[in-house]
């Protein structure tokens, strides 16, 4: 996997923490650094104001995005308006590596817009990770709910592949988007060996050494 | 040239006046370039449409929503999946066309991830239709709005009025904004129709028709022409007022000349068909367009080109559009008196309006035509393009077509 390139789409990143995800990139991002280059694009407004990238450590590359549509009046809003920032961010980052991804892998809901949308225009195969879906979030259903749930259907849909954290949430993933199960991975976080399922799941679409 | 025009609206889906105009520009732009439209589908609709150089591709915009904001920005996200997959498909695009905010989040991305010289047409703005921005559901739209301009290589607006406007409301440089007024399709003006059946839907056979076309919204001023009736009824009894268009202030309309006491000489049919309206509108003794704000005015230059006399407000782009008692007739926007001044002299005098009829023909021949538009179009085009073949900008390698499905 040495002279690949991961570009990993998020929407938390440390120093900013409002939910697992941004420790999950975190631990994942350090890890796979090891084995493969990771270009992580990631919103955060008050980074991206100071500057819009930091190298840490060898093969980990880290991209700040900030949403210039301000004032949004509901997540699902922000996490449409903010996939043009992201596009932009990550379309230089690819244009200067000349087209060198080889993967896009998107976090949550949030990146999926974003990931779709690149995952078409650079013709480069995507995974995702589903850390929860929102019929596991929410009860009931109305069209904002729907809208979101939408979105991770398409994202389920259009992945090459879907990684999940548990066997629950591939049971919950199936049994509510109709993914099939032999296109999903379980890699359980804080495990030894997750990193190494990761890449697994990786070398499935990229070929290589299993 | 490959051109690809990203939409919300195109015939036969219609909402505003995009679509009409849109259409008269890609059809005269088709003569010459491979012209791709990509715009939102609806029930029963044609995912593809091919007619000679112009495609049409539709995609599914059916996507649950609580508000228009949302299924506008939802939607373009399917938006950029069919413009990619029809880029993917059809090779590089010379240009991406935008055409107002509702696609403006597909067009960045296409600018974005291909590269691609991004043009963009603003139809009308936010702060326009609403007369300022005055909360964050707005403030959300104005700043698409916003990026948009800031985004696109140049501007295009329909009018000085819309120039000016860009200009002051997204601080955008004067000399990044260029004016192509819209046109009008002659031949939609010349079928043949049973010309007593038509107005025997709309009016008793003696009555002469004053006709009004929009929206039922403030902006568009229908209750001025509500509240013109009792000074036209004196010198003009034999008037029956037609108001097509739906709108949320319909209602109030019609409460308004039951106040008046004029409701019996007002008609409000709603939504009618194209073929209906190009034929009401010749039959028409006279259009007004009583509008408060006005990017353009389309309908004024239906009504010179379907040869009826139009008595405008002078507001906006129908300042540019109309000469004063040359070849209609401008009156105060959002003035009952000033309006019905126009509609009685327009009434009174037949031989002065049929020599504005004759005037306003003419000049919807040879300014206000889609090929000399996109003729226009063209040259901005051809500017951007050689701006943008010595920019660093442009992508040194072509995206790999072949590696990923």
């Amino acid at each position: 996997m040495k002279n690949k390139r991961v570009m990993f789409l998020t929407w938390e990143y440390p120093p900013r923490n409002l939910s697992p995800i941004s420790r999950y990139c975190r631990d994942l991002s350090v890890k796979i650094s090891s084995e493969m280059d990771v270009i992580v694009v990631t919103f955060d407004d008050w980074k991206a104001s100071k500057s819009s990238f930091k190298m840490d450590g060898e093969g980990l590359y880290i991209f700040y995005v900030e949403n210039s549509i301000k004032n949004t009046p509901s997540p699902l809003m922000w996490s449409l308006t903010l996939s043009s920032d992201m596009e932009r961010v990550a379309s230089e980052v690819f244009y200067e590596l000349d087209g060198k991804v080889d993967l896009i892998h998107a976090n949550d809901w949030i990146t999926f817009p974003t990931a779709i949308a690149l995952k078409k225009a650079f013709r480069k195969p995507l995974v995702v990770t589903l850390h929860s879906i929102e019929p596991t979030r929410v009860a009931g259903s109305d069209p904002y709910i729907e809208a979101i749930k939408k979105i991770e259907w398409q994202g389920t849909y259009e992945a090459d592949r879907v990684l999940v954290n548990s066997l629950w949430m591939k049971d919950k993933v199936m049994q509510y988007y109709n993914v099939p199960g032999a296109k999903m991975d379980v890699c359980t976080p804080d495990w030894n060996g997750w990193s190494a399922d990761v890449l697994k799941s990786y070398r499935r679409i990229l070929g290589g050494k299993k | 040239m490959r051109i690809l025009h990203l939409s919300w609206e195109f015939p036969p889906k219609k909402i505003g006046g995009l679509a009409t105009a849109l259409h008269g520009l890609v059809g005269a732009q088709a003569q010459k370039h491979e012209v791709h439209v990509v715009t939102c589908g609806f029930d029963g609709c044609k995912p593809y449409e091919r007619k000679g150089k112009l495609h049409i591709h539709r995609f599914d915009s059916n996507i649950p929503s609580k508000d228009f904001l949302s299924w506008a920005l939802s939607m373009n996200m399917y938006m950029k999946m069919s413009a990619a997959d029809v880029i993917n498909k059809y090779g590089k695009f010379d240009l991406v066309h935008a055409h107002d905010w509702l696609s403006a989040l597909a067009a960045f991305f296409v600018k974005y991830t291909y590269r691609v010289p991004l043009v963009s047409t603003i139809h009308s703005t936010e702060h326009g239709r609403r007369q300022g921005v005055h909360e964050s559901y707005q403030r959300v739209i104005h700043d698409v709005e916003s990026k948009l301009v800031y985004e696109s290589w140049r501007v295009i607006t329909c009018s000085h009025f819309m120039k000016y406007q860009v200009m002051d409301v997204f601080n955008c440089p004067g000399d990044k904004i260029d004016v192509v007024g819209n046109g009008v399709l002659l031949e939609q003006f010349t079928e043949e129709f049973n010309w007593e059946e038509v107005k025997s839907r709309f009016a008793l056979p003696h009555e002469r028709i004053i006709l009004f076309v929009g929206r039922m919204v403030p902006e568009k001023g229908c209750d001025v022409l509500v509240g013109a009736a009792r000074f036209v009824l004196p010198h003009h009894p034999n008037v029956k007022f037609i108001c097509v268009g739906s709108g949320y202030m319909r209602d109030k309309y019609l409460d308004d000349s039951r106040f008046l006491g004029v409701h019996d000489k007002f008609y409000f049919p709603g939504y009618i068909d194209d073929r209906t309206l190009h034929a009401l509108m010749r039959v028409a003794d006279a259009v007004v367009v009583p509008s408060r704000y006005e990017p353009f005015g389309i309908v004024a230059l239906e009504a010179m080109a379907a040869r009826t006399p139009v008595v405008v407000s002078d507001t906006g782009g129908l300042s540019e559009v109309v000469e004063h008692d040359k070849d209609g007739l401008k009156v105060w926007a959002g003035h009952s008196e000033s309006l019905a001044w126009g509609i009685n002299r327009v009434l009174g005098d037949h031989g002065h309006s049929q020599w504005l009829v004759s005037n306003a023909f003419e000049k919807v021949k040879t300014v206000f035509n889609w090929k000399m538009a996109a003729g226009k179009t063209d040259e901005i085009y051809t500017r951007v393009l050689s701006e943008y073949h010595v920019n660093r900008w442009k992508p040194k390698i072509p995206i790999d077509m072949s590696s990923h499905s």
